[in-house]
C-alpha cells in the first residue's frame, strides 16, 4: 500500500471496526497501522472524534435536531435542586434508555406463562444462556403483564430442590451453583445475576452485585414487582445434627439493595424472603415457614438498605428458599422498569448452637 | 454509604468533560455499549472521589487517567467476548492529545454537515446512530445487501470527515 493509500484505508478499517463487522486479520492489520505512526493515530481518533459526537448528539438530540424521527426525550428531575444531582439525573437516565430497549421475546414469556415442566423450564433456560443467562431479562423492559413473578421464582426454587435432592453436584448446572458446606448443600443464582457497576449504581461491596430482572407490571392492579429466587439451601444434614443435639437451627441472613435513576417518582420496597419447604415442590402445600423482612428504598443510587432477617428452620424442612422482591405500585409502578433494581451483600449463616457455624454461604 | 456533596464547579468541568472523554474512551474501546458502561463507571468513580478534586488540579488529566484505568479493566475483562486493540496500541491511543476546546465548533460543523447528507444516506445514518440499529438491521430495513450498508456508511463518515473540515473556518468565523 502507497503512503497515498494509507489514510483511506485507515478510514475504511475504523468504519467497519465502528459497525463491528471488521475480520480479526484486518484488526491486526490495523492495530499495526496505528502503532506505526502518530499521523495514522491521529487519522483514526478524527474518525473517533466524529463518531462519538454522532453517538453522543443522537442520544442526546440536542443538536440533530434536523433528524426526522421521533426525538429521544432527555429526562429532568426538578426535585432535584442542585446541578450536580440533575447532571447524575441525566447520565442515569440517558443510560437507563440505552440500556433497558431490548425486545420482548413472547416465546419465553408463553413458556414461563403457560406451564411448569421441568423440560421446558430448562429448555427456556436454554434460549437465552448463550448471551444472557438469565430468562428474565430478555421479556425487556415491556413486561405489562398478569404472570406472577412468584410462579417463576417457584420454578427456580423446585428445579434448585430437585438438583439438590438428585445429589447432582454438577457445577455446570445451567440453571445455577451447587455448593457443598460440609452439612449444607447449597444451589446458587447469585453469579448468573451478578453484574459489575451498572446503571449508575457502583457494588456495595467489591466489584459486582446482583441485578434484578425487570419488574413484571400490571397494568390492571398498577403493581410492579420481581421475585428472585437467588439461593436454595438442602438442610436435611443439618437438622440431623439438630435433631442430636436438641438445639434449633437458625438461619440469618441480611442483604441490601439499591436502584438506579429513572423515571419514577417514589422509591421502590425491597424484600427479603426465608422460606423453609417440606419436600422439593416450592408450593404452598409444602411451605412449612415463611419469613418476610421488607424495606422502603430512596433515589439515591449512592445509599444501600439493608434487611436483617433470621428465622428457625422446622423440625421437618428439607430445603430453605432465600429470595430477593423489589416491588412498585400506584400509578408509577407503570414506569418501574425505567430504573434498574440491585441488591449486594447478601450474607446468609446456618447456626446449630455451638455445634455446627456454616457460613458466610 | 455516606452521601456525598458535589460542589458547583466540580459538577461543571464534569459536565463540561462528557463529550470529549466518551471520544477518548471509544477511541480505545470502539464498541458503544462498552465506552457507554465505562463512560458510566467513571462519571460515578469521578463523584465518589470529590474529595480528592483540587480545584487548582487538572480535572481533564484527573478524568482521563480514571478512565484510562477502568478502560484497561473493562478490556481485561471483556477478552474472551470482543476483539479488541492490543495493550500497547490503548498505551499508545492514550497518550495521544486531541483538541477538546473546540469540540462545539466541530460541533456545529457537523450539525451542518448533517443536514448536507443526500436523503439515501440520511436514512441509513439515522437508522444507525440515532435508532442504534446494527447493519444487519439496516440492511433488512433498507433492503440493500450488508456490503452496501457497510460501504454507505463508510461513505458517510467520510463524506462527514471531509464537510466537518471545510465549515469549520466559517462556523469559526460566525463564533467570533
Amino acid at each position: 500500500m502507497n503512503e497515498k493509500s494509507t489514510p483511506k484505508e485507515i478510514a475504511r478499517l475504523t468504519s467497519s471496526l465502528l459497525d463491528e463487522t471488521i475480520s480479526r486479520q484486518d484488526l491486526v492489520y490495523l492495530n499495526s497501522l496505528l502503532l506505526s505512526s502518530k499521523e495514522h493515530r491521529k487519522k483514526y481518533l478524527e474518525i473517533i472524534q466524529l463518531e462519538s459526537l454522532l453517538h453522543w448528539e443522537a442520544s442526546d438530540s440536542s443538536v440533530l435536531e434536523a433528524l426526522p424521527s421521533k426525538k429521544t426525550e432527555t429526562i429532568f428531575f426538578p426535585w432535584i435542586s442542585s446541578i450536580a444531582a440533575i447532571f447524575l439525573a441525566i447520565a442515569g437516565s440517558w443510560w437507563s434508555f440505552l440500556h433497558f430497549s431490548s425486545e420482548v421475546d413472547s416465546r419465553i414469556l408463553s413458556s414461563f406463562a403457560s406451564g411448569t415442566t421441568q423440560d421446558r423450564f430448562v429448555g427456556s433456560y436454554n434460549t437465552t444462556s448463550s448471551s444472557n443467562p438469565n430468562p428474565y431479562r430478555a421479556l425487556g423492559n415491556a413486561q405489562f403483564t398478569d404472570v406472577n413473578p412468584l410462579m417463576i421464582a417457584n420454578e427456580f426454587a423446585t428445579r434448585a430442590m430437585e438438583l439438590l435432592s438428585a445429589d447432582s453436584h454438577n457445577n455446570g448446572s445451567p440453571t445455577g451453583t451447587l455448593e457443598n458446606y460440609g452439612a449444607l448443600n447449597s444451589w446458587s443464582r447469585l453469579s448468573d445475576l451478578s453484574v459489575a457497576a451498572n446503571s449508575g449504581v457502583l457494588p456495595s461491596r467489591g466489584e459486582s452485585m446482583l441485578q434484578f430482572s425487570p419488574l413484571f407490571i400490571s397494568m390492571d392492579t398498577q403493581e410492579a414487582q420481581i421475585v428472585e429466587t437467588v439461593q436454595v439451601l438442602d438442610v436435611r444434614e443439618a437438622l440431623k445434627i439438630s435433631k442430636k443435639t436438641q438445639l434449633p437451627p437458625l438461619i440469618s441472613a441480611s442483604v441490601k439493595f439499591n436502584q438506579s435513576h429513572g423515571e419514577c417518582q417514589e422509591s421502590a420496597e425491597y424484600g427479603l424472603s426465608l422460606s423453609a419447604y417440606r419436600g422439593t415442590e416450592a408450593e404452598e402445600g409444602n411451605r412449612l415457614l415463611h419469613v418476610e423482612k421488607s424495606t422502603s428504598g430512596d433515589l439515591n443510587p449512592s445509599t444501600w438498605h439493608e434487611i436483617r432477617s433470621e428465622i428457625e428452620i422446622p423440625a421437618e424442612t428439607d430445603f430453605v428458599v432465600v429470595s430477593l422482591s423489589t416491588r412498585k405500585s400506584g400509578p408509577d409502578a407503570l414506569l418501574a422498569n425505567t430504573s434498574a433494581y440491585f441488591s449486594d451483600d447478601l450474607e446468609l449463616s446456618l447456626s446449630i448452637g455451638n455445634h455446627l457455624e456454616v457460613g458466610p454461604i | 454509604m455516606s452521601e456525598k456533596s458535589i460542589s458547583f464547579e466540580f459538577s461543571q468541568k464534569l459536565v463540561g468533560i462528557q463529550r470529549p472523554l466518551y471520544s477518548y474512551i471509544l477511541s480505545m474501546l470502539p464498541h458503544r455499549e462498552d465506552a457507554e458502561d465505562v463512560l458510566q463507571e467513571v462519571n460515578l468513580i469521578l463523584c465518589k472521589k470529590t474529595d480528592e478534586y483540587s480545584p487548582t488540579g487538572n480535572f481533564k488529566s484527573w478524568a482521563y487517567n480514571i478512565a484510562r484505568f477502568q478502560i484497561m479493566a473493562h478490556i481485561t475483562k471483556k477478552k474472551r467476548n470482543r476483539i479488541s486493540f492490543s495493550n500497547e496500541l490503548v498505551d499508545a491511543l492514550a497518550e495521544e492529545n486531541t483538541d477538546t476546546d473546540s469540540l462545539h465548533l466541530y460541533q456545529k460543523a457537523l450539525q451542518i454537515c448533517y443536514e448536507l447528507l443526500p436523503e439515501h444516506m440520511r436514512e441509513i445514518a439515522h437508522l444507525r446512530f440515532k435508532e442504534e440499529c446494527n447493519i444487519k438491521v439496516i440492511s433488512q430495513k433498507v433492503g440493500r445487501p450488508l456490503g452496501a450498508v457497510s460501504a454507505t456508511l463508510f461513505r458517510i463518515r467520510s463524506n462527514l470527515m471531509e464537510c466537518v473540515k471545510i465549515k469549520l473556518s466559517s462556523v469559526e468565523l460566525e463564533s467570533g
